[in-house]
């Protein structure tokens, strides 16, 4: 191809407006900035807690001192963790119905869609403003059925001994700093038990919004799926932009048990000032299912790298992913796969496309321990890149620890190929519709997967036009 | 001198967890200088090729070439560098082809314990030449720490072929780097096959229409452990880089396998592919692999491909039905992992490859 038909694509960013809005800050309660003892014990006291979880809060502030902050990956630096502050309520308490929600609040999750997808084609809706959920509901034919859909405050109340038996246990705050700090200023989220061999239908879904500026937000997702059981839960993530950097330190913790299956989708479109360094790890008993469905568009900074632990033979793990990175933003994201018991089987599908000095980032690992006998896994990242100011890596790690398994690992990165533009306008298909096909036919695989209305968001805003030759 | 720093780094680190961004030595380990006092060199004269044994005149100084850091770490390449006992610097005038291998021999005995062997190759613009090196012998605590600097000038092509075959109770280190001129290409063919420890470290840097070729093969058996680090730096427009290894481990060996393609901006049309392929004999091996594709240019191509796998039982029963006892047809399918390096190697040194293979093969698969 000559340098002359070396032409540039562009692909429009996605479309900020809709999430940029936001509400005149106004809370009930907020925390001084800053992060101490003091601090903790506040958190905890206004939300009247139990003792023990006033001691696991502390105990975590002390791993957060000891910790250090990750020398790998994305840095950090413009992270002032001192200055976040860690727990604002909003000005209203947990609502059941949205016409008791204050209007501005209520407006900004009607404008995001929340209460007519629950009218439409949810089983249950919890939405939290800041660091409170302000509502939440579940179908009253779901209910009856034994399924428990609460916000972690109400959760940690009423199911309290199975709130503490599965609590940070899964995603202990010795992990890393962050989670550390999560389990200090934890605050929100949502808590699903599914009873053995209910089939929940149709999907559950919390949203997550940060509305006030230089804040952090920490929810905390607790699922069960017991024996047989189905769930599909949705999580939704947006704040607006501010000129002060916010960070979203959320922890997600699933336990799938023997023969059930869960379905776990993300869609994550964080402001540009966000760090979101989120933790999310699943736990998966014998012949059960995990599949993790998740779409990186926002932030400023993400690390997130949503982990399956195999432990049950026959356990299985699905990961579908796609980052769209575009100008400064820089997503560190990817799976983790522990094989630890023998007839285990991943899947990993992961597609990312940096933009206009954006960096994408697909890091993972598959590990197989001595136990994983029988096990298969199979890896697939590729990733587009639009423009030569942009970058895109590729950092797994596959680690095998016994000989019956059969791993196969595959990468590609690349540019939208000229031969196939030249194929496609061979056919009478214009340039600027053969390169629309190409960059959707590459993120399709990853967004049949999506929840209907995100993939139709998706598709719409991923425009593509000319740019004209580079220099 | 006492060993500290880390080895075989990897360019970009990732997961603490995981232990994969740098190997550790398990135990200090001290290596002091002795002279090493056998004849190691073989060639055949040509007119417009010069081989000096080292220490010699520092080539670096004379070309005028910037430092690069490489090697295994930089303490080792740099303890080489400074203090060889052995070594050759190898010179090809523009435009010589030589048509014999030039044949570097180290071997390990009780009273040359320890190889510390720093070589330089240089080729001018155009011309062609192969290196082989051989490491053998090696009684407990011999060491082997090794530097290969190859410069390749515009349109020269060099060929290197390492054979390890050291007992498996030495420590094995090789610090090797390349830089690779406009149109130039250089190829690495290393058989590892022995050491207690064995760390290798293959560094190039590609300039325009550069080519760099590497291709590995090992077998770990036992306890040996073996730690290998690859980096293609793609500088240059067009510059292809390709890293195939493939290895079988046996017994409680354990291999990591690092591999980097890094495509730097500005380096348009690059390519490079990079594969890794393991036969896992023992359900008591440990094979990590991490093969990083770093791209900050959009208009190249970059792929990685990583695979690992038990003998394929239908392969082995085929080969069986045939006649072969278990021992052979493993033997037959490890040596078709070793084939793509085979298939780069002089006749004699096949051989030699082959018949210390299955020796190291029965060895553990007796056990």
């Amino acid at each position: 191809m000559g340098e002359a038909a070396r032409k540039k694509t562009y692909v429009e960013d996605l479309s900020r407006e809709l999430y940029d809005q936001y509400n005149e800050f106004t809370y009930s309660y907020k925390v001084d900035r800053g992060l101490t003892p003091e601090v903790v014990r506040e958190i905890s006291r206004q939300k009247n807690e139990p003792s023990w979880m006033t001691e696991f809060r502390l105990k975590a502030l002390d791993i957060y001192y000891q910790l250090d902050v990750p020398p790998w990956g994305p840095n950090l630096d413009e992270l002032d963790i001192d200055n976040i502050i860690t727990y604002v309520k909003p000005s209203t308490e947990m609502r059941y119905s949205w016409d008791e929600v204050p209007e501005d609040i209520k407006n900004t999750f009607v404008r995001l869609g929340i209460p007519q997808a629950e009218h439409a084609s949810l089983a249950g809706v919890g939405a939290q403003y800041d660091s409170e959920v302000v509502y939440h509901s579940i179908k009253e034919n779901i209910r009856k059925r034994g399924v428990v859909y609460l916000d972690m405050e109400t959760a940690l109340r009423e199911y309290e001994d199975m709130v503490r038996e599965h609590f940070m246990t899964l995603v202990p705050p010795s992990d890393h700093k962050f989670v550390a700090l999560h389990g200090a200023v934890w605050s929100g989220g949502s808590f699903v038990y599914v009873p053995p061999g209910v089939h929940v239908d149709i999907p559950l879904q919390s949203y997550f919004r940060a509305n006030a500026p230089g804040a952090g937000q920490f929810e905390h997702t607790l699922i069960i799926v017991d024996k047989g059981a189905y769930l599909h839960f949705i999580e939704g993530c947006s704040a607006p932009k501010y000129s002060v950097n916010n960070l979203h330190a959320g922890c997600v913790e699933l336990f799938v048990r023997e023969g059930a299956r869960l379905r776990y989708s993300t869609i994550e479109n964080w402001s540009k000032n966000m760090f979101n360094l989120n933790t999310k790890r699943c736990l998966v008993d014998k012949n059960a299912v995990i599949e993790w469905v998740s779409g990186s568009f926002g932030s400023k900074v993400s690390m997130l790298y949503p982990m399956s632990i195999l432990r049950g033979e026959g356990a299985k793990a699905e990961f579908t992913g796609i980052t769209f990175a575009g100008e400064g933003q820089y997503l560190d994201t990817g799976a983790k796969v522990v094989h630890a018991a023998p007839h285990t089987t991943s899947t990993i599908n992961s597609r990312s496309i940096s933009k206009s000095g954006g960096t994408a980032v697909y890091r993972g690992v598959v590990k197989f321990t001595e136990r994983a006998k029988y096990s298969k896994s199979t890896v697939s990242c590729e990733s587009l890149m639009l423009d030569a100011q942009s970058r895109s890596d590729t950092i797994p790690v596959i680690d095998i620890a016994t000989d019956e398994v059969d791993v196969g690992h595959e990468a590609k990165i690349g540019r939208i190929s000229d031969a196939a533009i030249f194929y496609l306008m061979s056919r009478g298909i214009s340039e600027d519709e053969a390169k629309a096909m190409i960059v959707r036919g590459f993120v399709e695989p990853i967004a049949k997967e999506l929840p209907l209305e995100y993939a139709v968001e998706m598709n719409n805003l991923i425009n593509l036009e000319l740019e004209g030759t580079i220099g | 001198m006492v060993i500290k720093e880390q080895l075989n780094e990897l360019p970009v680190k990732t997961y603490r967890w995981l232990k994969v961004n740098g190997l550790t030595l398990p135990e200090p380990l001290e290596i002091a200088y002795q002279p090493y006092k056998k004849d190691y060199l073989s060639f055949s004269p040509l007119p417009g090729l010069t081989v000096r044994p080292m220490p010699a005149v520092p080539l670096r100084d004379r070309m005028g070439t910037e430092y690069v850091p490489y090697g295994v770490s930089a303490e080792l390449a740099a303890l080489a560098e400074a203090q060889p006992n052995a070594g050759a610097q190898v010179h090809v005038a523009q435009g010589v082809k030589c048509p014999e291998p030039i044949v570097l021999s180290y071997c390990c005995d009780g009273e040359n314990p320890v190889v510390m062997d720093h070589n330089v190759v240089f080729a001018e613009a155009g011309s062609r030449v192969t290196v082989i090196f051989q490491y053998s012998g090696g009684e407990a605590g011999a060491v082997h720490n090794g530097t290969l600097k190859v410069f390749a000038q515009p349109e020269a092509e060099v060929n290197i072929i390492k054979i390890q075959h050291m007992s498996d109770a030495v420590h094995h280190f090789d610090s090797t780097a390349a830089i690779v001129g406009e149109q130039a290409r250089v190829n690495f063919v290393h058989v590892e096959l022995g050491g207690k420890l064995a760390a290798m470290n293959y560094k190039a840097q590609l300039s325009s229409e550069a080519a760099v070729a590497i291709t590995g093969a090992y077998f770990g058996g036992d306890t040996r452990r073996l730690d290998l680090n690859y980096l293609a730096e793609h500088y240059g427009e067009g510059s292809v880089s390709d890293i195939t290894v493939h290895g079988a481990l046996a017994g409680e060996a354990k291999k990591i396998f690092r591999g980097t393609i890094d495509l730097k901006r500005g380096a348009r049309r690059a390519k490079g592919s990079e594969l890794e392929s393991v036969l896992l004999l023992d359900d008591t091996v440990r094979s990590i692999a991490v093969p990083l594709l770093l791209a900050g240019e959009d208009d190249v191509e970059g792929a990685h491909a990583a695979s690992a796998g038990k003998i394929d039982a239908d392969k082995l029963h085929y080969l069986m039905s045939r006649g072969l006892s278990e021992q052979q047809a493993t033997q037959l399918l490890v040596e078709a992992a070793f084939q793509p390096a085979l298939d780069q190697l002089p006749a004699a040194w096949q051989a030699l490859v082959k018949r210390e293979l299955e020796w190291r093969l029965m060895q553990c698969r007796t056990m």
